[in-house]
């Protein structure tokens, strides 16, 4: 009636053999989409070359997976980059193990063919220089900021 | 006997995927599987508490199955709950 099984390493073993695996989300990388601990990934085995805004499931090597979308498509590899980060990874094409096809977001399910998620894809991905821009200008902020009203060393 | 709140369950294809979210994931970090009778199990003992004898008797009412193959189903069932750590009992 049932199957229970760990997570842990064996995600490539799930998909092979049911053809579909859902996880809860952990980490703020493909924030605002998914949230940590809060929503659920539904993933299943690629049929073939992911597309640009695909999201791609792939281990780590050090026993994680990770969940980030694809950016670009180049010969044998993707170009990858989390929703919520600002550094680009090159994933072989081989090392992908599975594709987010749905989520299910405070507790409603959304399907990756739907309108209001392909507009997001597009959009978020399309203001990414705007979004760096913005980082940028924060960070720069601050450590004005840090500069003009931090503590100082008293003089002795 | 009561599943413990936390849980999504998503239904892909002709199997139901449970997950646990917010506090639960930090002690519940595995991924339950289950055909159509589980998860209408599942689904019971989200919503309210029942012993086994309850179950069966819902069981009864949805499924037209023998009485004595969903004693049987939902013991195992709810074996495999309760060993994973899923049932506030």
């Amino acid at each position: 009636m049932s199957d229970i099984g760990y997570p842990e390493g064996i995600v490539e073993r799930e998909l092979r053999e049911h053809g579909v695996y859902a996880s809860n989300t952990v980490g703020y990388s493909m924030s605002p989409l998914l949230r940590h601990h809060k929503d659920v990934a539904i993933i299943e085995p690629p049929s073939g070359i992911l597309k640009k805004y695909d999201v791609a499931l792939y281990p780590d090597g050090k026993g994680n997976y990770i969940l980030h979308r694809v950016i670009a498509v180049r010969d044998g590899e993707y170009i990858i980059r989390g929703d919520n980060t600002f550094v680009k990874e090159h994933v072989p094409h081989s090392a992908v193990v599975g594709v987010l096809v749905a989520y299910n977001r405070g507790g409603k399910r959304h399907d990756c063919k739907e309108l209001g998620y392909r507009m997001y894809s597009r959009f978020w991905c399309f203001i990414y220089p705007l979004r760096s821009l913005w980082r940028k200008v924060k960070f720069a902020l601050a450590r004005l900021k840090n500069k003009l009203f931090g503590k100082r060393k008293r003089d002795s | 006997m009561k599943i413990k709140d936390g849980f999504v369950v998503e239904r892909v294809g002709s199997q139901y995927l449970a997950v646990a979210v917010g506090e639960r994931a930090d002690e519940f970090n595995a991924l339950v599987r289950m055909n159509e009778t589980g998860a209408f199990i599942f689904g019971l003992l989200e919503k309210k508490e029942l012993n086994e004898d309850g179950i069966v008797a819902a069981m009864l009412d949805e499924y037209d199955v023998p009485r004595a193959l969903a004693e049987k189903d939902v013991s195992a069932f709810v074996e495999k709950l309760r060993k994973a750590g899923l049932l506030d009992e």
